[in-house]
């Protein structure tokens, strides 16, 4: 034979040829958990520029590095004060099982965190595992009840989420359990497709309006967020923040999710990487970076990558799917079970199927056994730790004696296309010869017919 | 002047702002727990959250959310209303004697919402318990993903009726503009005309009763995915 009947092929790639046979035999789109797995410019991009002759970096063990935290200073009679700037992000009951909330409860209460709940409502065993729990409020409303609301320490107006900006929920039919669907009123069973907007308002106008009856329900004690998902971040966050949110969270497309339709998780928003920096000066442009917290959430792996985001303007960053993997999704463990599901250890994202062997995305009572919470919530609790330690362990290192003093000086980009995005010099070249993050700013291709490159 | 008027806590809503007004009704519920709230000029967000049993007469209009998040009150309002009228409405009831905006008893879990007049597109959207009337016309979009209990529309219904609606029941009983996807009508037993009357007759909007009423309800054909059906599924996708 001759050799090229089996060279690769770069456009009918395996990847591409699997897609198609599926897509030919399910019918519709591709349905997946997880999140975007293709490459966008990333956090990877950035290096953190610690202490030399210019600054002076701190002891390690004995002098302090505060990574306390203040959420919702603005109007809030009541702000979330967080030992650690990561929060757990929303992830519903439903998508997720009990434990699997329960563990992310007491892991956040453990480290002085808040956890957020999801589309399916408070369950109170989440509130009592909870110290600081956010009540999210979405466009599906299930199981909403005013109690729960009352009972929260926070409120999120979901308006998108980064897996899938402008689409809506999804659980299919194997996790809407008899508990599930009564919970969020539905048939035992069917694929529940949650609406993409909000049943009663649609736009910022409207938006102000319902952040203040949700003001006027909790008496204004307590923080109201509004999380979106990047796409057209300056606009969106600036409308936010003069709608009255106290807390802005950008969820990026590297966002995860239990279920979501492919391409949209792969193909649409915006990297988080780029949300950041818009989102941002989105703040900055309106005087509101002082009395409006930023967090940043999608695809945040390590405390680099929260330190990286905090020096870009963030004022905390929110996990989902690393602390999902913390508690041992795709744990190699599971090996059979993964296979028999046609994937392996590592390259797990059935979160939609319900069949998780791990006992996280499932309501399947023989897997959820399989959970612990004990040591789930000890093993997401260690990971948050390490974020933390990480965070200050860069801090330090810049000079820095609060992870909220990091900035934009502490960052080099390695690529010119990360240079680009986030204004930040590329390495080998002095900061004024990049005038992105300046007053002056002068836009990309100023700079490039400039010759200043 | 009777011992229950007496103990009426009347609001003129004129001489407060909101933050002002709900304070005052929080503040008093508890130990007095009957209002009059007058001189309403369309102000938003008015009544909300009370999960204490207290009733609550508006003269005039009120803006968007009235009586959102509640539980167990009784409330009459004579006027009109904004977008979102009893929002979530647990138990109690909410009677409108004027027209509603938008989305009137958006995700309403209990009780009863009652519109004498006409109401504007999507009301009734994602209704999960409870009943929702119309005395007048439902806009465009009406029941939109309902999934349980009840909507009774006296008058006529808009395009879109009850689209891609999980469960619950609509009954009409002027003309449906256009049914949305997935739903289907049902016949009328002589039981469910009677409770519609139950519902409906307390609060005197229409008499005689229409002798009619046409039952929408889902036609589950969207419940599970079905490559069979994709001329369903590619609407709704
Ligand atoms: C299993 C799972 C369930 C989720 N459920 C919700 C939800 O109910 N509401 C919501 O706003 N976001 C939900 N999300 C998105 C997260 O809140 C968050 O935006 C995302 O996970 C952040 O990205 P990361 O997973 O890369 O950390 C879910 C994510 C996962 C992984
Ligand atoms: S192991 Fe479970 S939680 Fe992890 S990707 Fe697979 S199904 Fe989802």
């Amino acid at each position: 034979m001759e050799n090229g009947f089996i060279s690769p092929n770069e456009i009918w790639t395996p990847q591409v040829i699997e897609e198609i046979q599926e897509k030919a035999e399910l019918g519709r789109y591709r349905i997946r958990g997880m999140g975007r797995s293709r490459r966008v410019p990333s956090f990877d991009d950035l290096v953190v520029v610690p202490a030399g002759l210019t600054r002076v970096p701190l002891e390690g063990y004995r002098e302090r590095c505060e990574t306390r935290t203040v959420l919702g200073t603005r109007f809030a009679q009541k702000p979330i004060v967080l030992d650690i700037p990561v929060t757990v992000a929303g992830m519903s009951y439903g998508a997720l099982s009990l434990s699997a909330k329960k563990a992310l409860g007491i892991a956040a209460t453990t480290v002085g965190t808040s956890t957020t709940t999801g589309d399916g409502g408070m369950h109170p065993d989440e509130r009592r595992a909870s110290k600081m729990l956010v009540y999210q409020y979405l466009p599906a409303r299930y199981g909403q009840n005013p109690y729960d609301m009352k009972r929260a320490d926070a409120i999120e107006i979901v308006v998108s989420q980064g897996a899938k900006p402008g689409g809506g929920g999804l659980l299919l039919g194997h996790k809407i359990s008899a508990e599930i669907a009564a919970l969020r009123d539905l048939p035992e069973g069917v694929d529940q497709r949650s609406p993409v907007r909000h049943p009663d308002w649609m736009g910022p106008d409207d938006l102000a309006i319902k952040i203040e009856e949700l003001r006027e329900i909790t008496g204004w004690q307590v923080p109201i967020y509004v999380k979106i998902g990047a796409s057209r971040v300056y606009e969106d966050v600036m409308l936010a923040a003069k709608a009255g949110a106290d807390v802005v969270v950008v969820d990026g497309m590297e966002g995860g999710t239990a279920a979501s339709v492919e391409i949209q998780t792969e193909h649409t928003g915006i990297p988080t990487l780029a949300a950041v920096v818009e989102a941002t000066e989105a703040l900055r442009e309106l005087g509101l970076d002082d009395e409006v917290q930023l967090i940043i959430s999608g695809g945040i792996r390590s405390g680099v990558d929260a330190a990286k985001a905090l020096a870009l303007g963030a004022t905390a960053v929110s996990i989902g799917t690393a602390a999902l993997l913390a508690m041992g999704c795709n744990d190699p463990r599971y090996a059979e079970d993964f296979r028999s599901m046609g994937t392996e250890p590592y390259s797990c994202h059935a979160c939609h199927t319900g069949r998780c062997p791990a006992g996280i995305t499932t309501q399947d009572p023989l897997f959820m056994e399989r959970l612990d919470v004990a040591v789930a919530s000890e093993r997401i609790a260690n990971f948050l730790y390490s974020m933390a330690l990480e965070m200050q362990t860069l801090a330090r290192s810049c000079g820095k004696s609060n992870i909220h003093h990091l900035d934009e000086t502490d960052l080099r980009s390695l690529t010119w296309e990360t240079s680009l995005i986030t204004g930040i010099p590329l390495v080998g070249q002095r900061r004024n010869h990049h005038a992105a993050k300046t007053p002056e700013k002068v836009s990309s291709r100023e700079t490039l017919t400039e010759g200043k490159w | 002047m009777d011992e229950t008027t007496l103990n009426v806590v009347e609001l003129d809503l004129n001489d407060l702002n909101t933050q002002e007004i709900n304070a005052s009704i929080r503040t008093t519920l508890r130990h007095r727990p009957n209002f009059l709230l007058r001189n309403a000029l369309g102000q938003h967000n008015i009544g909300v959250g009370v999960t204490n049993q207290s009733s609550f007469v508006v003269q005039g209009d009120l803006g968007h959310y009235a009586f959102a998040m509640c539980e167990g009150i009784q409330v009459r309002i004579e006027g009109d209303v904004g977008w979102g009228v009893g929002e979530n409405l647990m138990s109690g009831e909410i009677f409108v004697n004027g027209d509603a905006g938008s989305s009137a008893g958006p995700s309403l879990r209990g009780g009863v919402v009652a519109i004498a007049g006409n109401a504007g597109p999507r009301a009734g959207i994602g209704v999960k318990g409870g009943t929702l009337i119309i005395g007048g016309d439902a806009g465009y979009m009406s029941g939109f993903m309902m999934q349980k209990g009840t909507i009774i529309i006296l008058g006529n219904a808009g395009p879109g009726l009850g689209d891609s609606m999980y469960d619950g029941q609509i009954f009409v009983a002027g003309t449906i503009t256009e049914l949305g996807h997935d739903t289907r009508i049902n016949f009328l037993n002589e039981s469910e005309y009677e409770a519609i009357a139950h519902l409906v007759l307390p609060y005197h909007m229409s008499i005689p009763l229409p002798s009619t009423f046409r039952k929408v309800v889902s036609a589950g054909t969207l419940h599970h995915f079905d490559k069979k059906e994709i001329a369903r599924w590619k609407t709704a996708l």
